[in-house]
Order: structure tokens, then C-alpha cells, then sequence
């Protein structure tokens, strides 16, 4: 019955005049239930919850959103995000574009190990990573014992709780995001296109520059519109590598909900922080098919 | 195409390359010599070699039950998360109907929402419901994030699969049920185990819903870690991310070799 | 009612009045000088109505209290003085959360879902503010008239005292004692980082004012811009911690060489780690915490008998014995070998006290000071 399709094969596709609705779709009915219940209404009650929870009694349902708007450090916060969202994509583009190339050109096997070395990071916790670069960074960490140690410097150099910091733990942890989208697309490429370019007199570099390059791009752009809406959710990584001026707004977020008990304000600055991720999406998607940056996970 | 220009360049970015590697692998490696020190505090290289961290760890209950629980959290995970995520490609995949575009939207947000509105979304339902600070909210929440891999695994092997494969053990007489028990479950199942494992990765690994959703009664290994890890008092802490490393790359590597048995690949 | 509303005999200089009490059926408790001060409204020592449930408390086998604190050698020291000798006189077992935080207790409560029946809040919670959260107390039980004053009202009692000091690491100020705020803000002639809690109500405003040569006494209501430009001075030296842990840390490895920390953990890394870590007691905030019992418990009285055990002058003092925080009943004796590292052992004319009732009103402006000028 579930088969009714493969039953009746081509020709019985063609006789119905496809329906609109086939016995497989009946499959998809338990995991939407349990995604809306389990997923969906939650972000529904948190919407809610910014227009109907106030800490006083207030007449004007968009009251929480005067009093973010009103406060000049959340603004800043929201300022902050795109900055360091905006800041490890380019970290992430400038390393992940050369090694998606690099996973290209080498031999089969070599670009397997390479692609591991992507995956392997690219599921470990982000909580051990990022304790991982504290115990490096720190003040009494690795880098600094070292150096003082060797005599090098007479004072601990400021690592951690800077965003050099930041920069670094979070752009270890995008980078397979933008190295797997990169990579889907440049196997895609046709070497013949750039030995064409070549035969035709194109010396190599402007045969990459003009042909490769712009090939390449859906790419690029798919793992750039990736690492930055990632980027922009962060929460863990700022919270222990960052100072207070790389503050983000997931940190907000959690601090108003748990220090604060202002479920009014953290649900507030959730939307905005979901409306902003839409609107990235929503803009990008004019410029690229969405199914380019979800389907890198299928590369995964 | 001669070698002379592009030998430097190539060289450029091999280097450029193992320097990517190394900066992807080598700060979390750091972790495991470390665990293994003798001494009180965290050093590199380590002072000595001992497993006394890993002991600690072991007696101390709080990490001891913490790594139960999130044990049995992932595999429960894993469990509803492969059931789940299967119907879900099973039915986006071969199914038609109206707003298959937003069900597949669905399906993959919970890899794109920031996790803390999650949280504190599930969070604030959660509570309503009775259900934080056990076993079945967790699952439940840690189910919602796993759907998305398994699916993503199980419609790649759908969609690579050879559908004549069904036909043909249908003209042999086989009804619906035995022909997807028989043909389409053993050429998908490669898919099916991979995105399990990734499902009990996932949970595994998750921490900031778990902040929200657990208790001091119920907590999980990351929740745990989470606590004492802007406190990083002993090394304890070290031997713990070892364990979570360890747990997680041999998932992993097993998920690999898995998924290469997918007659379609 | 309005008996409570009363100004405190001002003893140490470091005094605030009483903020008027919102309502008349509930006062709003403000820290006030404790016990050295020796207030002149004493405790009558005779006939209590319930002389004996400090002695002899009721016997409750089959009850199961949780008790929510914060951990560490903090609630071991409560468990070991209290909770352990309680179950062992009347037969309540004990579950303990130690992962007590006001945001837990709301939810519990919105939710209809009340786990913890006892729970050790600090001073910014238990006030009118959180009426609809709490029950009140049951004060023909808890005797009242021997806490200290100011540190017993409606919704909570306080259970222990301790200070919010500078504490300083002496290998990093080189043989000098560091004399006050002014030369915890001093960093040419105390050079390294210095650390604070991350957290606008937590004394940072506070001390900031009184480096900057603000009277304890005048401190409220807080001057914020003065706070911050005076924090300025000093922001890029600055480690923020969220933890008690990370405090005794950060400054008994020498991450910073002076911090803003709870007496408790300072005496910790000086002599549980054996750090060089020392006290100055000048300008401590002496505060407390307190009992709170989540509105909504089914075990609502025996929630009471514990905190009236607990708060009687022969118990109350127990947990001394093995961390320096000191006893909230008058007449509490502590455990000697602690008396010198107690907070209120230590109080002078630059001692100060936390305006609860000012900084939960004002919790909002504080919190968006602090914010903006973290972030900028």
C-alpha cells in the first residue's frame, strides 16, 4: 500500500495525472508532530513571550522592544555580533578556500584524509574544543608558560579574553562549514575548462582567476552565507574565550533569562536574533539556492 | 604548464594546508597528554604520567553518573532520532504533497535557529509540561536536533538507491511491506546506522539546551564539564574532554566505515 | 508591622538606613550592622514559645527536604553543620541541589512544579519584590527577635554572614599591602589585573564609589556615572569571574593580582591551595545569605522546623567550624578557631552594606548601567 507508486510504476503515474498527495507523504506525519510540538512551539511561545511578559505592567505590546532598543548595550551587542559573525567568516574564508582547493587538486586519497581532518574536529564537541583553546590561551596556558619560560616576554601576553581569541576558537570551529560547501562545488568544476583556458594561452594564474575562480563562487558564497548565520548563534565560545567588548547576543540572551529572571527582554532579543538569521537567509537566497548551503551537510 | 611558476605557489599552499590541519586538530589534541599528568595542575608538556584524573573522574559521582546519563540520553536519542528521521526522508523523499518545501525547512532548522532560542524556547514549554529536569525532556529535545542529520543520511542513500531494485522484487509478487522489509531497508540501512550514530554524536556532545533542561539531579557529562570549566581547577576536566573525544571519534570513524558499505556509493 | 520599620542604632560608620518598606503588611530587610555591634534590642534569653525546637525538634521520619545551596566546601559546611546533625535527630533525609539560583526557583514556581523546599539565596532575592514566589515565614518558629537586625523578614532569614573583600595575591604585589579600593584602582603602584564578579548587584558599583572616595554611608543611592567613569580607570585590567571557584583561581594561580571576592574563598585559596593570598578587610561589604522557601512546598512546615533549628543560637554557628562564615543569631557563638577570619570579626569605620531594598528596586538600572558600560 505505502508502495502504491513503485506498484504501479510509470505508466500508472502518468494514467492518475500525479496526485497531489501519495501514500508515502503519510510518512512524514509523525516527525512533523514531534518537530512542531518539540520544536516549533517552543520557538512560537518564545515569540510570544516578548509582546505578553513584562516586568511591570505594561499597556504597550511592544514595550520589550523599546526597552531593548532603548538600552545603548544591547544595540552595541547586536552591533558586536554581526562584527565577529562578519570577522570569522573572512578568518574562514581566507583558510578554507585555499584548503578546499588544496583537497581538489591532490590525489583521491590524500583529499580523503584531508576531508577527515575537516570532519573529524568538525564533530567533536565544541565545549572540549573550546575549553581545549582556554587551556592554551590562558594567562598561566601553554603559549605563555612557554614564552615566559624562554624568556621571551616578561609579562603574560593578553590571548585569552581578547578577540584574537575569540577569533580563533570560533573560526576553528566554522571552518569545516566553509570548506565543505567550497570543496562540493569545486569537484563539480570540469578540469577540462581550465585546461582549456590554458591550451588557449591563458597563463595558469589567469586561467584560475577567470575561469576556476567563478566557478567556484556558488560556493563560496554558499559556505560564507553558512559560516555567518552560524556564526551569528554563538554562545559557548565567546562566553569563555571572549572580553567583555566581543559579548554576543546568545550571551545576553542566556544572562537575562538565568541571572535576570527578564524572560520579557531574553525572549525580545531572541526574536531579533532569529529575525535577523531570516533576513540573512531570506537576502541570500536571491543570490543563491539555500539548498547549496543545507545540502553541505549532506557532504558531511 | 610549467612547473617553474607553480612549484612555489603549490608549495604556498601545501603549507597553507598543513597549517590548516594543524590548527584544526592539534589545540583539541592538546587536551589528552594533559589529562594524563601527574601533577595538580595543567601544564604542557604534562609533569609525569599517571591515570589519576581518569580515576577521579570515574569515583567522583557527579562525573560518573553525568557520563550514564549521557549515555543513556544518546542512545535513547539515537533511537527516536533513527525512527523519526527515517519516516521523515522516507516521506520528503518519495512522498508529494503541498509544502514539501517548508516540511523540508522544518525538518532542517534545527540546524540553522541559534541554539540558545532553542533552549530557552524548549526551556519555557518544557516546564509547562513538567518535564525538565528528566530523562524523557531531554531526549526529547536532543531528538529535535538529531532529525536533521539522520534525514540528511537517510535521503542521500534514498536518492541514490535504484528504485528498478523495488520494481522488479514487485513483479516478482512481493507486496508493499516485504518489499520495503527485503530491497528498501538493507539498501538504505548503511544510511539509516549512519545517521543514528551521528543522532547519539549529537546528543552526546550538546550542551547548551542540556544547560537549560537539566538539573543538579539530572545532569550530562557536557553539563557537568560546562560548570567546572570556567573554574578549571584540576585536570579532571582534561580527562573528561579525553573521554568525550574518544566516545565521539570512534562513533565517527564507525559512521564512516558504515556509510562506505552503501552498495549505491 | 510597622514596628519592623525602624532605623538600626548607628554603631560602625558603615551604616544604611532602612529603605521604606513597600506595603505595610511586609518590610523591605536591609543588611544592617551585625553582631559586634551589639544592638541594643538584645534577645530576651527566657521563655521562647518554642523553647525547644532548637534542642528537641520535631521528629519527622519518612520527610524528605531538598535543600538547594551553591555548592562546593560552602554547602559541605552546611550539610556537616546542620543538615547531617538535623537528620540524625529527627530522621529527615536530606536531597541537595547545589545549583541554587533564583531563575530555578521562578521557574519551579510558575510552573507549579516545587522541587526544593529549602533554598540558600543570596541578598539581591526573598524580598517583596519576589512575593508571589515565596512562602512568608513562619516566625512563631524561627525566633525572630536574636537574628540580626535587619536580616530577618517576611520572606527570608538570613542563615550566614560573610564579606565581599579585596583580596590580593602577595606574590603580585611584591611585599606591599594594597590599603583599600583606592589602591585596588591603583595599578602604577599595584601593576597586574584585578578581578571582579561579573554581575551589576554584586559590590563592583559599590566599590568602585568607595575608591573613589565615597563614604560607605553614602553610598546609596548609587552614583552610576561617578561608578563607571571610576571603572574606566582600571577596564582593561580587569578579569571578570562568574564563579566562586573561578575567583579563588584567578587569584590564588596570580591570573590578577587583586579581586573582589567572598571572604570564604580567599580564606580557601590561602589555606585549602596553599596560595599566597591574603585579606584586606577595609571596605568589605559585610551581607548574607539567606532561607527561602519556594511558594507552593508540600513540605512547607517542615521546611519551617529546619530553618528554626538552623537559626537558633546553638546550631546556627555550626557551619563555622569548617569555613569562615559566620552566624546570623546574636546570641550563635562561632567556632573560635574561625573568629578571626569571620567577616563580622572584622568590621570598622570602612565597612559597608549592601541597600538590598535600593538595589533590587533599582535592579533594571544597574543592570543596564553595568551592561553599557561593559560592552562600550
Amino acid at each position: 500500500m505505502l508502495l502504491d507508486r513503485s506498484r504501479t510504476g510509470r505508466s500508472g503515474r502518468r494514467d492518475r495525472d500525479d496526485p497531489i498527495v501519495n501514500r508515502w507523504a503519510l510518512l512524514a506525519v509523525p516527525p512533523i508532530a514531534f518537530l512542531v510540538a518539540f520544536f516549533l512551539i517552543p520557538l512560537i511561545v518564545v515569540s510570544l513571550r516578548s509582546v505578553t511578559d513584562f516586568p511591570r505592567p505594561a499597556g504597550d505590546a511592544l514595550a520589550n522592544y523599546g526597552r531593548f532598543f532603548d538600552s545603548a548595550a544591547n544595540v552595541r551587542v547586536l552591533g558586536n555580533t554581526f562584527w565577529v559573525a562578519a570577522l570569522s567568516t573572512v578568518v574562514c574564508l581566507a583558510l578554507g578556500y585555499p584548503y578546499a582547493y588544496l583537497m581538489n587538486i591532490v590525489r583521491p586519497r590524500l583529499a580523503g584524509l584531508l576531508l577527515i581532518a575537516v570532519l573529524l574536529p568538525f564533530w567533536s564537541s565544541l565545549l572540549v574544543r573550546t575549553y581545549a583553546w582556554q587551556v592554551i590561551l590562558r594567562d598561566t596556558g601553554i603559549i605563555n608558560t612557554f614564552l615566559l619560560d624562554m624568556r621571551l616576554i616578561d609579562e603574560p601576553i593578553p590571548l585569552i579574553r581578547t578577540t584574537l581569541g575569540v577569533m580563533l576558537g570560533m573560526s576553528q570551529i566554522l571552518l569545516p562549514f566553509m570548506v565543505l560547501p567550497i570543496y562540493a562545488v569545486m569537484r563539480r568544476i570540469d578540469p577540462e575548462y581550465t585546461r582549456a583556458a590554458a591550451n588557449l594561452g591563458a597563463p595558469p594564474f589567469a586561467a584560475f582567476r577567470r575561469v576556476f575562480l567563478p566557478l567556484s563562487l556558488p560556493g563560496v558564497l554558499a559556505g560564507s552565507l553558512l559560516v555567518f548565520v552560524l556564526a551569528l548563534g554563538f554562545y559557548i565560545t565567546p562566553a569563555l574565550l571572549g572580553s567583555p567588548k566581543d559579548t554576543m547576543i546568545s550571551q545576553f540572551i542566556a544572562s537575562a533569562v538565568q541571572q535576570r529572571l527578564d524572560w520579557g527582554i531574553g525572549s525580545t532579543m531572541a526574536v531579533i536574533l532569529m529575525g535577523l538569521t531570516l533576513t540573512v537567509l531570506f537576502v541570500a537566497s536571491r543570490f543563491i539556492r539555500l539548498r547549496d548551503v543545507f545540502g553541505s551537510f549532506e557532504e558531511s | 604548464m610549467t612547473d617553474s611558476w607553480r612549484q612555489p605557489r603549490r608549495l604556498l599552499l601545501v603549507a597553507l594546508g598543513a597549517l590548516t590541519v594543524f590548527f584544526l586538530m592539534a589545540p583539541t589534541l592538546v587536551v589528552v597528554p594533559m589529562s594524563f599528568t601527574a601533577s595538580n595542575a595543567l601544564t604542557f608538556p604534562p609533569e609525569g604520567l599517571s591515570t589519576r584524573w581518569y580515576e577521579k573522574m570515574v569515583t567522583d559521582p557527579q562525573w560518573s553518573t553525568g557520563f550514564l546519563n549521557s549515555a543513556k540520553v544518546a542512545f535513547l536519542t539515537a533511537i527516536l532520532a533513527t525512527v523519526l528521521g527515517t519516516l521523515a526522508a522516507l516521506g520528503t523523499v518519495r512522498g508529494r504533497f503541498p509544502g514539501r518545501g517548508a516540511v523540508n525547512g522544518l525538518i532542517l532548522s534545527p540546524l540553522i535557529v541559534p541554539v540558545i532560542i532553542i533552549a530557552i524556547g524548549m526551556f519555557s514549554v518544557f516546564v509547562r509540561w513538567k518535564i525538565t529536569g528528566s530523562i524523557v525532556g531531554l531526549v526529547l529535545a536532543h531528538t529535535a536536533l538529531a532529525v536533521p542529520f539522520v534525514v540528511v543520511n537517510v535521503a542521500t542513500s534514498l536518492r541514490s538507491m535504484d528504485r528498478n531494485l523495488e520494481q522488479a522484487a514487485q513483479s516478482l509478487g512481493a507486496g508493499p511491506v516485504r518489499t520495503f522489509r527485503r530491497i528498501t531497508l538493507p539498501l538504505i540501512l548503511p544510511g539509516v546506522l549512519a545517521g543514528g550514530l551521528f543522532a547519539f554524536i549529537t546528543s552526546w556532545d550538546e550542551v547548551v539546551v542540556s544547560i537549560f533542561l537539566t538539573s543538579a539531579r539530572f545532569r550530562t557529562l557536557p553539563v557537568e564539564m560546562w560548570e567546572q570549566v570556567r573554574q578549571v581547577v584540576d585536570p579532571t576536566v582534561a580527562a573528561v574532554s579525553t573521554t568525550l573525544l574518544a566516545v565521539t571519534t570512534t562513533l565517527l570513524l564507525l559512521a564512516f566505515v558504515v556509510r562506505r558499505q552503501a552498495p549505491a556509493r | 508591622m510597622t514596628s519592623w520599620r525602624r532605623t538600626f542604632p548607628l554603631v560602625t560608620a558603615g551604616l544604611l538606613l532602612v529603605a521604606a518598606c513597600g506595603g505595610g503588611a511586609s518590610p523591605s530587610p536591609t543588611s544592617a550592622p551585625p553582631e559586634t555591634t551589639a544592638p541594643e534590642s538584645a534577645a530576651p534569653e527566657s521563655a521562647a514559645p518554642v523553647a525547644d525546637i532548637c534542642t528537641n525538634p520535631p521528629k519527622a521520619e519518612g520527610t524528605t527536604l531538598t535543600f538547594a545551596s551553591y555548592g562546593g566546601a560552602y554547602q559541605e559546611a552546611q550539610r556537616k553543620g546542620w543538615l547531617e546533625p538535623y537528620s540524625a535527630l529527627t530522621g529527615v533525609t536530606f536531597q541537595e541541589s547545589e545549583d541554587s539560583s533564583n531563575a530555578t526557583i521562578k521557574a519551579q514556581v510558575e510552573a507549579g512544579q516545587v522541587t526544593w523546599d529549602i533554598v540558600d539565596v543570596g541578598n539581591d532575592f526573598g524580598l517583596d519584590a519576589q512575593a508571589d514566589l515565596l512562602e512568608p515565614l513562619d516566625y512563631t518558629k524561627i525566633r525572630k527577635d536574636e537574628i540580626l537586625d535587619g536580616f530577618a523578614s517576611t520572606y527570608r532569614v538570613a542563615d550566614i554572614t560573610y564579606g565581599v573583600v579585596l583580596g590580593y595575591n602577595t606574590e603580585k604585589t611584591g611585599g606591599q599591602v594594597p590599603q583599600g579600593w583606592a589602591d585596588f584602582f591603583d595599578t602604577t603602584k599595584f601593576p597586574g589585573k584585578r578581578g571582579f564578579w561579573d554581575y551589576s548587584a554584586g559590590g563592583i558599583f559599590e566599590f568602585a564609589l568607595l575608591a573613589d572616595g565615597v563614604a560607605p554611608a553614602d553610598l546609596y543611592p548609587l552614583d552610576l556615572p561617578r561608578a563607571t567613569a571610576k571603572l574606566d580607570t582600571i577596564k582593561d585590567d580587569i578579569v571578570f569571574w562568574s564563579s566562586g571557584a573561578e575567583s579563588q583561581d584567578l587569584l590564588g594561580k596570580g591570573e590578577v593580582a587583586m579581586a573582589m571576592i567572598w571572604n570564604g574563598r580567599a580564606y580557601s585559596a590561602k589555606n585549602i591551595d596553599n596560595n599566597p593570598v591574603e585579606i584586606q578587610w577595609n571596605g568589605q561589604i559585610v551581607t548574607a545569605d539567606y532561607f527561602v522557601v519556594p511558594k507552593g512546598t508540600p513540605n512547607k512546615d517542615a521546611a519551617m522546623d529546619f530553618i528554626a533549628w538552623a537559626t537558633c543560637k546553638e546550631n546556627n554557628a555550626a557551619p563555622s567550624k569548617y569555613i569562615p562564615y559566620g552566624p546570623t543569631n546574636k546570641l550563635a557563638k562561632a567556632d573560635p578557631s574561625k573568629v578571626a577570619e569571620l567577616s563580622v570579626s572584622n568590621i570598622n569605620d570602612t565597612t559597608a552594606y549592601f541597600d538590598d531594598a535600593w538595589v533590587v528596586e533599582n535592579a533594571q538600572l544597574l543592570e543596564d548601567a553595568y551592561q553599557e558600560w561593559k560592552t562600550r
